[in-house]
């Protein structure tokens, strides 16, 4: 068999979604472990993985606190592959390792629901659930997008719902991948996401 | 009279002195006043509960006489309950809400047990300030804390304007054999306060859902716990680890009555004693009294009840999530409630008559009046019929996360008061739905028609119902025909769950919906679970 992959899951005081995510990369048969916050990360992962939550209950504002931690700062950029989820990727826009900002969503409120999305040229659908997912950037490189929304229910920028800096192999999302993932729940096109994922290491 | 002064009638307070034999100091009749208040002392109630089956058929309630009982599902337990935050919720809508949330999720985790799961049963009436804080005072604390509301009932009628119902069930899994609970504590065991500093906020707070709302909203404010889902979310994970770890012998959320009904249910259920410091509490305001330490309810504590060479361990995970503790006290073998500050003694008790009242007659007159004085009809919002004013329930069941945890199985969109659960652990589903029954006409009938029909409709979906929970808001228990339509509906619920064959798991009852010039019409909520392999 070949090496499984290599998986690092960050998990920060009130991060939430670390446990699904565990999951999910379990259940491709990937070798997967958290790395705590206040910990510098020294192993070679294969990918990393910011999960979703309220990392520091998002207290001023989502990601803002995070950014400022030992895991986040000793991120080994252009070496693994890192991907934001949510709450992720708000901190990946706060460390200003991908561009621009998210804001609250255009209805101030929060919004939970299974959303259609253009993702590499393909619909798909998967849950968001965000209260700070309104992205706004002005001088997108706009090969960056990864996904955008249907309907564009947080009022982002072009739509974005995801980006991906290929040449630091950065991705950061808004929607919930590993929450659609077994067949369990109905919903397994997060699956696609993590296929890409994989085929981008 | 000084009885009055502590919310204690005559009655109570020549029970508390004949058996003292002596008279109670101020700071004693504070802790009466709370233990004795019906939040507390469920006196209008607990003899009736006794009626509720916990075992029918194949099906056993376990745990039920703790924070929250439950039913097994192979190694598995799952732990459940609803409770009430009406009172809070129509003074301070957003805390109120927020907290009532933090509460009931604090009883399942004192039991060890992960809470996997949040259903709400919400009825309003046309003050949408109060509606608009109770959500997202749901959907703020709920989806923060990484646990998903994943149904949601809204009823929408003139009679909760002012007395809003908010009632939450909150649903955990556990391995059987690591259940705690607080009744197995042993003398000479340290006492250990976990989580925030205490404070003045919520002071009373068991006291004023004892009573009907006030003509004055601000002084009610004060009995107002803050939210803090940050803290708690800490505290989750911090228990879930320490338990793991089997350092914690015996543990009690600190909700109503703060540290005093927390410390005296474990020196009770226990059968022992305990001898407290106050000096030794970590507070947050250095001018509160002692008597305020006893009574507070700040949010995101609890008691760990440990053997004293385990609180190195233990204090070194909660340094990991940056929380706070101190050792307060101890259990001691003679059964006695010991508050000291310093070397000075404030209260030495019989632990049996602080959390014991005596019975109040309870008036069981039914029919006085016309009981069907209001008009209206309570008016389900079931996501775009017509109602008073607009209100689509999607609107509400938007703003949770209902996905966070990966089990839920449907969008709320399909019917908001039903979901299902993933229980990988055991790989089956459990279907979990939320309703209420509006008592406006016969309350047996319609209660044992209500529970039937729900059980029905569980079936129909394929869930073979295992369970319940309920939360009964009823108005003031000492004017008829309350407690007659209380027991109409114990018995029905009695007979209903006999018929079904499903035991009552855990329960709450909340009294005094009542505020100047009306009060509710009678409203049991439950939430029943159903099992599909």
């Amino acid at each position: 068999m070949a090496n499984k992959l290599k998986v690092g899951i960050v998990v920060f005081l009130g991060t939430n979604c670390e446990q699904d995510t565990k999951r999910a990369c379990e259940f491709f048969g990937w070798d997967t472990e958290y790395i705590w916050q206040d910990d510098k990360i020294t192993k070679p992962y294969d990918l990393i993985f910011i999960p979703g939550g309220f990392s520091y209950g998002d207290h001023i504002s989502s990601g803002r606190i995070a950014k400022l931690s030992p895991a986040v700062k000793s991120l080994p950029v252009g070496k693994s592959m890192i991907v934001g989820i949510c709450n992720g990727f708000q901190i990946l826009c706060e460390a200003k390792l991908l561009s621009g900002a998210l804001t609250d969503n255009q209805n101030i409120n929060f919004i939970s629901k299974v959303t259609d999305l253009s993702f590499l040229g393909e619909q798909i659908s998967l849950p968001i659930a965000h209260h700070q997912g309104n992205y706004i950037c002005d001088n997108l490189d706009e090969s960056q997008i990864l996904m955008t929304y249907k309907n564009n229910e947080n009022g982002s920028d072009l739509s974005v719902a995801g980006l991906y800096d290929r040449k630091n192999k950065i991705m950061g999302m808004m929607p919930h991948p590993e929450r659609a993932v077994f067949e369990e729940l109905g919903l397994t096109d997060g699956r696609k996401v993590f296929d890409f994922i994989k085929s981008q290491i | 009279m000084k009885f009055k002064k502590f919310k204690l009638t005559e009655n109570e307070y020549e029970h508390i002195k004949s058996t003292l034999k002596r008279e109670p100091s101020d700071f004693e009749l504070h802790l009466f006043s709370a233990t004795y208040s019906e939040h507390c002392s469920y006196k209008h109630s607990k003899e009736l509960l006794k009626l509720l089956p916990r075992e029918v058929g194949p099906n056993k309630a376990i745990f039920y006489e703790e924070n929250a009982g439950g039913v097994e599902i192979g190694d598995h337990a799952i732990l459940f309950k609803m409770e009430s935050h009406n009172h809070p919720c129509a003074v301070e809508p957003f805390n109120g809400a927020a907290t009532g949330i933090g509460g009931i999720i604090r009883d399942v985790l004192a039991m060890n047990a992960r809470p996997i799961a949040l259903c709400n049963s919400l009825k309003f009436g046309s003050d949408k300030r109060i509606i608009k804080g109770v959500v997202s005072g749901i959907s703020n604390y709920g989806n923060s804390i990484g646990v998903p509301t994943i149904s949601t009932e809204v009823i929408l009628d003139e009679c909760y304007t002012q007395n809003p119902l908010v009632n939450v069930t909150a649903i955990g899994i556990a391995r059987k054999s690591d259940i705690l609970t607080s009744s197995t504590a042993k003398s000479g065991m340290k006492l250990m306060l976990v989580g925030s500093n205490t404070m003045r906020d919520g002071m009373g707070g068991a006291a004023f859902a004892s009573k009907k709302l006030s003509d004055d909203p601000n002084e009610d404010k004060l009995s107002i716990q803050i939210a803090n889902p940050f803290m708690k979310k800490k505290l989750i994970e911090a228990c879930l680890d320490i338990f793991s770890k089997k350092l914690v012998v015996s543990c009690q959320d600190c909700g109503a009555a703060g540290i005093l009904s927390s410390t005296s249910e474990v020196a009770f259920k226990s059968d022992c004693g305990v001898k407290i410091d106050l000096s030794k509490i970590h507070i947050g305001d250095n001018s509160i009294e002692d008597f305020e330490i006893m009574l507070s309810e700040t949010q995101e504590r609890m008691l760990f009840v440990v053997e004293e060479d385990k609180i190195f361990e233990i204090a070194q995970i909660l340094k990991k999530f940056a929380l706070a503790y101190s050792v307060i006290g101890e259990t001691i073998e003679n059964k006695k409630y010991v508050i000291k500050n310093g070397e000075k003694v404030l209260a030495d008790l019989p632990t049996e008559l602080l959390v014991t009242p005596p019975k109040v007659d309870l008036d069981f007159r039914g029919g006085i009046g016309n009981m069907k004085e209001e008009t209206g009809n309570g008016k389900r919002e079931t996501g775009g019929s017509s109602s008073p004013f607009t209100l689509h329930s999607s609107h509400i069941y938007e703003q949770y996360d209902h996905t966070v945890g990966g089990r839920t199985q449907f969008q709320p969109c399909e019917n908001p008061q039903f979901n299902s659960l993933w229980i990988y652990e055991e790989n089956c589903y459990l279907g979990v739905y939320t309703f209420s029954v509006v008592i406006e006409n016969e309350p047996f009938e319609s209660l044992k028609e209500g529970l039937l029909t729900a059980s029905k409709a569980l079936k129909e979906l394929g869930y073979k119902p295992i369970g319940l929970t309920n939360c009964l808001n009823f108005a003031n228990p000492e004017i008829a025909p309350t407690m007659f339509e209380f027991r109409e509906t114990i018995l029905a619920i009695k007979n209903a769950c006999e018929e079904i064959q499903i035991p009552v798991c855990s329960g709450n009852v909340s009294f005094y919906n009542e505020y100047n010039g009306g009060k509710i019409k009678n409203t049991p909520t439950f939430t029943i679970l159903g099992l599909k392999r």
